[in-house]
């Protein structure tokens, strides 16, 4: 056994191990989501050759240094290309994104913007995630709360190696010496570990809910109805005292809050609880669960060298963010598009995919997917984590080094070599 | 005190080791199914029949004495329902003995424990150490209970 580290989610455990026999794979730690991730390295259909789409629209295999030389013409002659994806990419490969974004003037994005966007607009984290540091919460949060996001099918080995059940310096009982709160708009398996199971009307419950325990926390509350956004009263007070009475609350929130009806309206919100739950010893960490294993290390990367999270454009002094990457794209503002490290026209709202595919469009993937059924020219590439060295970012910040356990197939480069002879491409010819 | 705890390697040791599946399944798999009480020793005919297997047959009984006056009890794993998320490897109390940073959230990686993942779901590795059969027979439901696909059942 050999160790690894996994980048099948955000989670990015170090703990693993893994052997492969006779082209099985054998793991210990991995969880289901991380072993079916690390056992792609024997995937049937895994991309081995560049393709180039001919003048009929069928994909025709060619040599890597003919993609290169097409793909290089692509970008130079493109007034305004974008340069997207990046989630599951290197740190060190999205860094040549950024260079390569930078010589061809055009929009660096990843799915950041996506993602968890709307928080950055929010302030809650001051324009960068990262200042919550898991193994901080491991050892000394005594009151976890998952909002919107349901860990037992997004993120496995969250609960068990950070939020739940680990006992920590100050937490000596594990478990027990916890209180675990989830909030969501349905009855989810993470409910099954919590204490406080918050069920929220759709719509406008999160609204209510953060509204009324703002003002409880606060002491401005006047009158409670029967119920608070969804939930019976008794219940938001009882987790509302719990919450107050917390040293350490750690709180996680997902997609089910970023991206419900009243965003922009819960996220202020959510800064605000989270600012109030900060007094004297209390602390409160808050931090977006995002999926993908580098899409923080995409925007801390982005912030290092440009200042801006994502949604760069590269002008010609300079960088400006821009407005709304959305619009953008569906009004046919760039004229090209590379996408790396992501599957986005499998994962884009319809009218964005649609917009995407009708654009010239480089794709770097280890595998068929719907991006590169549609791309222009298809590189195949070594797989992040199993394949490849580098650093990727944790969910809240964390750098860890990558443990490669396998080698690409042959003529298969990484991501990092294929961006750097693109540039190069770009800037000599 | 002698050890009541019954382990099933001991127990395949004493059995046949022939796989004639009889009983309808490997010596291996009757091995790890009479540890869980969910067979009978009766149920090996070629133990009773055969004259070679009688010292082997009489160390057997011994051997299983302590579980039949075990109140009834055992564990079984849904391996199609499990996510590996290692959740029972964390909260097992006898895990933290055997491997202690499982107690602190890491992968179980030695042979100690008696939950580990691999490949990517949960396996009982050494179920004669769980707290619930003898020697201490405790009504410990704690995997059970951190289980969120309800993978584990305790009886």
């Amino acid at each position: 056994m050999q160790d690894t580290v996994c980048c099948g989610c955000s989670v990015v455990c170090d703990d693993v191990a893994v052997t492969t026999k006779k082209a099985t794979l054998q793991s210990l730690g991995l969880c289901k989501l991380g072993h079916e991730y690390c056992n792609s390295i024997f995937s049937k259909t895994r991309l081995t050759q560049p393709l180039l789409k001919s003048n009929s629209g069928k994909q025709k295999p060619v040599t890597i240094s003919s993609a290169i030389q097409k793909s290089a013409r692509l970008l130079r002659e493109s007034q305004k290309p974008l340069i997207f994806g990046w989630s599951n990419s290197t740190t060190e490969a999205i860094q040549l994104g950024l260079k390569l974004a930078q010589v061809t003037k055009g929009v660096f994005d990843s799915t950041a913007s996506f993602e968890y966007g709307a928080l950055f607009d929010a302030k809650l984290h001051g324009g960068e995630t990262g200042q919550v540091n898991l193994d901080d919460v491991r050892d000394s949060a005594d009151h976890i709360v998952y909002w919107g996001v349901n860990p037992a099918e997004s993120h496995h080995r969250h609960a068990s190696r950070f939020t739940v059940f680990p006992k920590g310096k100050d937490i000596p009982e594990g478990r027990e010496s916890r209180v675990v709160s989830v909030i969501d708009i349905r009855e989810t398996e993470s409910m099954r570990l919590a204490n406080h199971q918050l069920i929220l009307a759709p719509n406008s419950g999160d609204v209510e809910f953060l509204q009324a325990l703002i003002a409880e926390l606060e002491g401005t509350q006047d009158h409670l109805p029967e119920k608070v956004g969804g939930v019976p009263t008794i219940e938001f007070l009882s987790f509302a005292k719990q919450l107050r009475d917390a040293d350490n609350v750690a709180l996680f929130y997902g997609n089910g809050l970023v991206h419900s009806t009243h965003a922009a309206q819960t996220l202020p919100f959510l800064a605000k609880l989270s600012k109030l739950l900060n007094r004297g010893n209390h602390r409160c960490w808050t931090l977006p669960m995002v999926a993908y294993c580098n899409t923080i290390g995409s925007v801390k990367t982005s912030v290092a060298t440009t200042k801006l999270p994502f949604s760069v454009d590269f002008i010609s002094k300079g960088v400006k963010a821009v407005e709304s990457i959305q619009t953008s794209i569906t009004d046919s503002e760039f004229d090209s598009v590379l996408i790396a490290g992501w599957d986005a026209l499998s994962f884009l709202p319809g009218p964005l995919a649609k917009a995407l595919s009708s654009l010239p469009s480089i794709a770097l993937s280890t595998h068929p997917t719907l991006t590169t059924d549609k791309a222009t020219v298809v590189f195949p590439v070594a797989l992040t984590g199993m394949e490849t060295t580098g650093t990727v970012y944790r969910m809240d910040g964390t750098p860890v080094q990558l443990q490669p356990f396998a080698k690409a197939p042959k003529g298969v480069p990484t991501e990092e070599k294929l961006l750097s002879q693109l540039i190069n491409g770009v800037i000599s010819s | 005190m002698a050890d009541k705890k019954v382990n099933p390697m001991q127990l395949y040791k004493l059995l046949p080791q022939t796989n004639c599946k009889k009983c309808g399944m490997t010596c291996m798999a009757f091995a790890t199914r009479l540890a869980l009480r969910e067979v009978e020793l009766k149920e090996c005919t070629p133990l009773f029949e055969e004259e070679q297997y009688k010292d082997q047959l009489t160390q057997l009984q011994n051997l299983i004495l302590p579980l039949l006056d075990t109140e009834e009890t055992g564990i079984k794993l849904d391996e199609t329902k499990c996510t590996g998320c290692g959740n029972c490897v964390v909260v097992c109390p006898v895990d933290a003995s055997a491997e202690p940073d499982t107690a602190f959230g890491k992968a179980a990686r030695t042979t100690e424990t008696v939950f580990r993942v691999e490949d990517g779901i949960v396996k009982i590795i050494n179920l004669e150490k769980c707290r619930r059969f003898p020697p201490e027979r405790m009504n410990c439901r704690v995997c059970e209970q951190g289980c969120y696909v309800n993978a584990i059942k305790i009886w």
